[in-house]
């Protein structure tokens, strides 16, 4: 396997007219857990649309599982693009599908299994979201802002992806429920080894999970390294997002536990 | 230059060389296969073992086999750095899946014993999850016997291979699972036995019910109308009282994009129509040397039925279908109750400006469509009947009574208003899916251009006795 899953170089990303990234460098290594943080409005999604493939780029390469999107080789793409999984900032959940057929769908879409194992998968993510088998037939429409965050999050867990990029998995979520998501996430990177890339703006969960840290400000990723090295970085953003009351305390009680 | 050559060069002569290798290292294994293959002629019997051994060997054979093909060709040494290429590109996609899931089986005196090794992972699983299960069946039926599971050499696991597992493991006693994944284990187990959806039944009665619901439906939406068509009234009322309130740039926008941007569209069908109208009447007119009579049937035709109509369907198709999707959408992503709540009401600003801009648009479109399908049959009749434009202009006025130009238009004033009516009813009862978006943007349209044709022959027998 690649050392790298991700591999940004000098990327340039221009959006509506205007750049919103320039220079941007960031890799992410096979077995790590990154997290991106910056300001509202910094281009965090925007970034991960144009990771995940779904917008070119201006200029630089984007590489993922050492794939470039604009290769032509369409197996490599394919292939890769099937190792990802993705949590949209808003779930984007199939409205017309119910919250079993939705997280069935990608499992439904490869092929391979058996429907009595794809209904096992489905019910034992679901499980693991914390949401509860009778929920299994609503539509989207009729679950919680909550609920369509961790039903997005089992889909994009479906097919055991290398890359899981999520995009504020947490927002929305209970205090109880983001707990959850980083034991389920560290408990899922116990039985097998894959990457995350996620935005959060959650400090307790960047705390507990992280192991690199990226901050995007002032369009390109002004300090990248371990929670701890990045927040002593002195750029206004990150001595107001880690040195404020809030980042004082979650650092100060991971060091007190 | 001579590095920029050799660079591509090189990297394929050395890929052309790792082939070399790995096939050697394959070739020096398939050397124990010799043995095994002599056996039965050594008048000695293939024990299960070598069986096993013949089928892993003989795979490895077929993996090789493309070379084995290729050098066999004249010249084919000289495709060897492709087929390198190729392969190594094969191996790489093996690779990228992980060591395959693996099942051995031991039969320690009447007892099976399944040893569990590899990665069980949905990628693994995915190409092999069929055979896995056959084999496992297999081995079962010869064996009848409880199996005994050994979980050590598992490599990784996740859910696919947790639920695999644990449905084949269901019942089986003594199992010792590694520490790491027993709660991945016990939640694939979970999963298994989660309830389980009731299969919907045949019903004997089903037609009846399924009527019955379409009644309660239709009355449903005849409900929903009324009650739009009363807003509307309301609003109507609401805004005559205060007159400056009155969505002006709304309903402008609204005549603009439902009127004139239809034009061309609706033109040229309108002309199209005109002519082969008055080309169809025109021959069988011919045969009775009522030649002159063209111009009654087109005039009357096109002025009081057809311009209307026609401009009517195109509506229901352009714009009613656009209003009803717009609607739709608002309401999936809740725009409509957005505006409620800030106090605005969704039908004064919404509905009011679409079914009072068509029921404005409509007229005009339609005198429009009028001329080009006078004009279509202006045409028509010099070519078939050479009667000049001259001649047709000035029978035109006397051939139709006024007051069928309008009727035609008042006609179009009250498609237009169903038309944009129908369209804002479906698209305010979209539910927030995008199936049901689809759904009612076609019911739309064809309940739309069904009653503008119902309306039409009611309209038919009203204003029988005049013109
Ligand atoms: N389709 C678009 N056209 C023009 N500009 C856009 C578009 N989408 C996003 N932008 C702009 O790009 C910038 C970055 O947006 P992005 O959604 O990436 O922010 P973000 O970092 O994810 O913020 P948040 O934390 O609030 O989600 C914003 O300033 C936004 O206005
Ligand atoms: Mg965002």
């Amino acid at each position: 396997m690649e050392e790298h899953v991700v591999e940004v170089e000098k990327l340039r990303n221009v959006v509506g007219g205007a750049a919103i990234h320039r220079d941007l460098d960031l890799s992410v290594r096979r077995d790590e857990v990154m997290t991106l943080v910056g300001g509202s409005g910094s281009g965090k999604t925007q970034l991960l649309r144009v990771i995940i493939g779904l917008k070119h780029p201006a200029a630089g390469s984007v590489k993922v599982f050492g794939v470039s999107w604009q290769s032509p080789d369409t197996r490599l793409v394919r292939e890769a693009r099937q190792r990802m999984g993705m949590l949209f900032q808003n779930g984007a959940l199939y409205s017309a599908l119910t919250l079993f057929e939705n997280i069935a769908f990608p499992l439904r879409q490869r092929g391979g299994l058996d429907e009595t194992a794809i209904r096992g998968i489905v019910y034992s993510k679901l499980e693991q979201v914390e949401l509860e088998p009778r929920h299994a037939d609503l539509l989207p429409a009729s679950l919680s802002g909550g609920m369509v965050k961790r039903a997005a999050l089992a889909r994009a867990l479906a097919l055991s992806p290398d890359l899981l990029v999520l995009d504020e998995p947490t927002a929305g979520l209970d205090p109880d429920r983001s707990e959850a998501f980083v034991r389920l996430i560290e408990r899922l990177r116990r039985d097998r080894r894959f990457a995350v890339l996620m935005v959060t703006h959650d400090l307790e969960t960047l705390h507990e999970l992280s192991d690199r840290v990226a901050v995007l400000a002032d369009q390109h990723i002004i300090a990248c390294g371990t929670p701890d090295e990045v927040r002593r970085h002195p750029h206004r953003f990150v001595r107001s997002f880690f040195g404020g009351e809030r980042g004082r305390r979650a650092f100060e009680d991971a060091a007190a536990a | 230059m001579k590095r920029l050559t050799s660079r591509p060069l090189r990297a394929v002569l050395d890929l052309a060389e790792r082939e070399r290798k790995f096939l050697i290292s394959e070739l020096a294994q398939i050397k124990g296969l010799m043995p095994i293959l002599m056996k039965p002629r050594n008048k000695q019997k293939w024990s299960p073992e070598d069986l096993a051994e013949l089928r892993v060997q003989l795979r490895r054979l077929s993996r090789l086999s493309p070379y084995l093909v290729v050098a066999a060709m004249p010249g084919g040494l000289a495709m060897l750095p492709a087929l390198a290429w190729w392969l190594d590109r094969r191996r790489q996609a093996r690779a990228r899946a992980g060591i395959p899931a693996m099942l051995d089986f031991e039969t320690a005196g009447a007892a099976l014993c399944v040893r569990v090794s590899g990665d069980w992972t949905y990628g693994t699983l995915r190409v092999r999850s069929r055979e896995l299960r056959r084999r496992l069946a297999e081995e079962r039926d010869r064996t009848r016997a409880a199996a005994q599971w050994d979980l050590s050499g598992l490599g990784a696991l996740d859910d696919a291979g947790a639920v695999w597992l644990a449905r084949e493991m269901a019942g089986a006693p003594g199992i010792e699972v590694p520490q790491r994944f027993q709660p991945i284990l016990e939640q694939g187990s979970h999963g298994l036995v989660a309830p389980r959806e009731t299969r919907a039944r045949f019903d004997p009665l089903g037609a009846i019910v399924a009527i019955g619901e379409l009644g309660i439906r239709f009355a449903a939406h005849l409900r929903g109308g009324i009650a739009l068509l009363g807003t509307i009234a309301l609003d109507c009322g609401n805004l005559a009282r205060r007159p400056r309130d009155f969505p002006l740039l709304e309903l402008s926008a609204n005549v603009y994009r439902s009127g004139v941007s239809a034009l061309p569209v609706t033109m040229l069908v309108g002309f199209l129509v005109g002519v082969v109208l008055t080309y169809l009447s025109a021959l069988q007119l011919k045969k009775y040397g009522a030649d002159l009579l063209v111009i009654n049937i087109v005039a009357v035709g096109v002025v009081r039925e057809l311009g209307p109509m026609l401009a009517s369907i195109i509506a229901a198709g352009r714009s009613g279908s656009t209003m009803t999707a717009q609607l739709g959408v608002m309401r999936v992503t809740e725009e409509i109750e957005a505006l409620s709540v800030m106090g605005v009401s969704v039908t004064e600003r919404l509905v009011l400006p679409k079914v009072i801009g068509l029921s404005i648009a409509m007229p005009l479109v339609a005198f429009c469509t009028d001329a080009a399908a006078l004009f279509g049959g202006m045409v028509a009749a010099k070519v078939t009947l050479g009667i000049s434009f001259a001649a047709f202009l000035e029978a035109l006025p006397r051939v139709v009574a006024e007051s069928n130009f309008w009727i035609g238009l008042g006609k179009s004033v009250v498609f237009g208003f169903a038309v944009a009516f129908i369209a804002c009813h479906y698209g305010l009862r979209v539910l927030p899916n995008t199936d049901s978006l689809g759904a009612a943007v076609t019911q739309s349209v064809v309940a739309a251009i069904t009653s503008v044709i119902l309306l039409d022959a009611v309209f038919a027998v009203m204003f029988r006795n005049i013109g």
